[in-house]
């Protein structure tokens, strides 16, 4: 069920009002019948493998708790095993099948072995990731096993991020889990009106976008130059309007139930840093890298050079979370480079900010925010194109940056790309760096009640209703 | 407290929705008067087809067809009223929903319909624009049928009085101030000035060879949805004895003879009243990048010439 849906609307106000007019003990049953029923929503039968997962994890986490020594160890490497062979299986089998395929017609050989002919489970890695985060804690001794099994089912099920994150951690959402949450004005009236923003970046913003690159990604030979800048720079603002649009709504829809989510962007486009922008993009998949690959990798307790290697592999690994292509590897790779090269150029810029007293200078963050941008919106392009070929295709005809750029459909279509996009920027502006001002929580209840209502017309007035599914749910 | 905070959100909440729905009624309100009040441009072009628009001739069609079949020429050559229909990114559920209700009110002599050779290819789109013909919706129920296409809510979201004025502000507020500035369709045609440069056309010219290759080992299913929208238009025009000309109108560089193509022809075939006409191959037209305004669209020169060519074959 996608949550820019009418179906979701009537689900959401069913839901919600159910679990505030049932008693305590009813609720967790409520919540795992409604989070199946979104599941199932997609293709029913995949919540076998949902459930296949619970059960091992469930029984992983009491069985670790419990013991010690190497057999603690090897039921933490089953549990792993078994998460990461589903994903493995599901995600990767024909990639690696295709690898393997243009490994042996090279050689001359031929590979038998068939391709799956299966859609991908919806938020499969989202879900694997919860769940292989909940027994890696319970080894670590961090989170007590779960002992409930609905309560942990509801854990790795629970809708609001079910398909698409926040990841979360059991130290987070489980304990929530256990307690009655009481009606409350404030969280309700919070997290709708969080919800509203993130309806706002997805329906007027990523699916307008989406409409321009679309047009110029599914034939990229076909577009110059300027169309690749101008469907890049609409891209890197598509996917962080259709990602963190998501995430408000998954985190207000869990808010006004009591629940709190964590946190998954921060106005990552405002950085002036690569590592500032991986501190505020996809904060819940960037630091289960840091927790669960990262440190145990060693983190930056090693040499230089070591950390380096530490850092690539985190990328690749993570190019290869968001999919079995080689264009998300070098996009992750891309952005392992952009860390190694920044940390290596981090003393001479901290040099020349000292000499020429940069660090308080506006325009010099200015520049580094645009350069970030620039960096950022170019591994983009691998990320977005649907193969490798593609993306170079594209990389090469911004030769022809200065022809006038695709326009769709005029007005109609660009005019309000540019309208949604200075819209954006422009509330999220004073949200960044003017919270006094800020509309939605302003001091004065008018202004906050017209922000809203303004908001809803916003959306219905230069909405896109008929936009597709949320880009990360393919992950 | 809890009771006290489910009783204050509740009634906030429904002094929201109260403001809410006056303020819809108030936006769309204000919205249907300047879209319906536009005097130029395409909204004014499509309100003119789906209320007034009574010709001899009428010509249904994408841009294509908006931009190929100069209305005047054909008139003065055929000695009848024709009106062009064409609206920009549209497919063939469109002309069916816009034959509907053009043939209610009159029964044209005939019809040509103008087809894009990706006409029957699978494409979410063709659905997504009947949106298009929302705000039309209270005075022609009988759209409902298409409308419904877009979604099964779509009579649900019909209560909102600014829902079907979605996507319409930017451009009606442009046609209302600029209207001076805004070309005067012609019987609804409207002639694109420009020419396509050598560079342009040498440019698309190996952009297409490479998409043609990379599309001819692509398999494309048929989207069986619009083959039957596409037999729906003939069967009218068949029931109703009109003379009809499906026409794929000329482009720039010869198109290959995809499937979707040959079905086009082979479906018009079946009918007798049905003449298939397919320019695609014209020598004419192909490579004659100075008759182009861009890739896909004849210009002003181009539509006269295709069109007093068109009209000497329908005076036969």
């Amino acid at each position: 069920m996608l949550f820019n849906s009418v179906d979701f609307a009537f689900f959401y106000i069913t839901v919600t009002l159910l679990y505030f007019l049932l008693p305590f003990k009813g609720r967790w049953v409520l919540l795992l019948a409604a989070s199946c029923y979104f599941y199932m929503a997609f293709v029913p039968v995949y919540i076998l493998i949902l459930g296949f997962t619970i059960v091992v994890d469930y029984f992983a986490g009491i069985y670790i708790e419990k013991s010690a020594g190497r057999k603690r160890k090897w039921l933490l490497v089953c549990s792993l095993v078994a998460n990461i062979g589903v994903l493995a299986f599901f995600k990767y089998f024909n990639f690696i099948n295709e690898n393997i395929t243009a490994a042996a017609n090279s050689m001359g050989w031929h590979n038998h072995i068939p391709f799956l002919t299966i859609l991908l489970p919806i938020g499969l890695s989202f879900h694997t990731f919860q769940a292989m985060s909940y027994t890696i804690e319970v080894y670590r001794g961090n989170q007590k096993a779960e002992k409930h099994f609905g309560i942990y089912s509801l854990y790795v099920m629970f809708y609001p991020q079910l398909v698409a994150g926040p990841i979360e951690r059991p130290q987070n959402i489980l304990h929530q889990m256990h307690v009655k949450h009481n009606f409350s004005y404030a969280n309700m009236v919070a997290g709708l009106r969080q919800m509203a923003w993130g309806f706002f970046k997805k329906l007027v913003v990523a699916d307008r976008l989406s409409i321009y690159v679309d047009s110029v990604y599914s034939n990229p030979e076909l577009h110059n130059g300027s169309s690749v800048v101008v469907s890049s720079i609409f891209f890197a603002i598509q996917i962080y309007c259709d990602f963190s649009g998501y995430s408000d709504i998954a985190i207000g829809s869990a808010r006004t139930m009591g629940f709190e989510l964590m946190t998954n962007f921060k106005r990552p486009y405002f950085s002036k840093s690569i590592p500032e922008f991986w501190s505020k993009w996809h904060i819940s998949l960037s630091t289960w890298f840091r927790d669960y690959l990262y440190i145990p990798l060693g983190g930056n307790r090693v040499s230089q050079g070591r950390r380096f290697l530490n850092l690539f592999i985190v990328f690749m690994v993570s190019g290869l979370w968001h999919g079995a292509n080689y264009t998300f590897i070098i996009w992750g790779a891309l952005h392992g480079t952009y860390q190694i090269a920044g940390l290596l150029a981090k003393p001479y810029v901290s040099r020349m900010e000292s000499f020429l007293q940069l660090s308080q200078s506006k325009f010099w963050g200015l520049l580094r925010g645009l350069f970030t941008f620039a960096l950022v919106t170019f591994a983009w392009i691998f990320f977005r194109a649907n193969t490798v070929h593609d993306a170079f295709t594209m990389i090469t005809n911004l030769k022809t940056i200065g022809q006038q750029p695709f326009l769709g459909n005029g007005i109609n279509q660009f005019g309000h790309c540019i309208l949604a996009i200075l819209l954006l920027f422009t509330i999220e502006y004073f949200m960044e760096f003017k919270p006094e001002i800020s509309l939605f929580n302003n001091r004065y209840e008018v202004v906050r009640w017209a922000s809203v209502i303004g908001l809803v017309f916003i959306i219905l007035v230069f909405g896109v209703f008929n936009g597709g599914q949320f880009i990360y749910f393919q992950f | 407290m809890q009771q006290s905070d489910s009783i204050k959100f509740i009634r906030k909440f429904l002094i929201f929705i109260i403001i809410l729905f006056v303020c819809d009624r108030i936006i769309g309100y204000g919205l249907q008067t300047l879209y319906f009040s536009l005097k130029k441009g395409q909204y004014a072009q499509t309100s003119y087809a789906i209320e007034t628009a009574s010709p001899d001739l009428v010509v249904f069609g994408s841009s294509r067809a908006l931009h190929h079949y100069a209305s005047p020429e054909l008139a003065e050559q055929l000695h009848c009223s024709v009106y062009n229909a064409g609206r920009d990114g549209q497919f063939i559920p469109y002309y069916c929903a816009l034959e509907d209700v053009m043939l209610n009110r009159r029964k044209p002599k005939a019809i040509i319909l103008d087809v894009n050779v990706w006409e029957l290819a699978p494409n979410n789109e063709k659905y997504e624009k009947l949106a298009m013909l929302l705000p039309y919706i209270p005075r022609h129920p009988e759209l409902k049928k298409y409308t419904n296409e877009i979604s099964k809510w779509e009579y649900l979201k019909l209560y909102c009085k600014t829902y079907p004025y979605n996507s319409t502000l930017l451009v009606s507020v442009h046609d209302y101030l600029f209207a001076n500035k805004l070309p005067q369709d012609e019987n609804g045609y409207f002639p694109l000035e420009r020419t396509m440069s050598r560079q342009d056309f040498e440019s698309y010219r190996e952009k297409k060879r490479v998409y043609d290759e990379k599309r001819a080992k692509q398999h494309i299913p048929v989207d069986q949805k619009a083959v039957k929208y596409y037999e729906y238009f003939l069967n009218k025009t068949a029931s109703l004895h009109i003379k009809t000309y499906v026409i794929i109108s000329p482009t720039l560089l010869k198109e290959p003879n995809t499937p979707e193509k040959q079905l086009l022809e082979q479906i018009a075939k079946k009918y007798t009243n049905v003449t298939f006409l397919d320019f695609t191959a014209n020598s004419d037209y192909n490579n004659q990048y100075t008759k182009f305004a861009d890739e896909f669209h004849l210009n002003k020169q181009g539509a006269t010439e295709f069109s007093h060519q068109l009209a000497a074959y329908l005076s036969r």
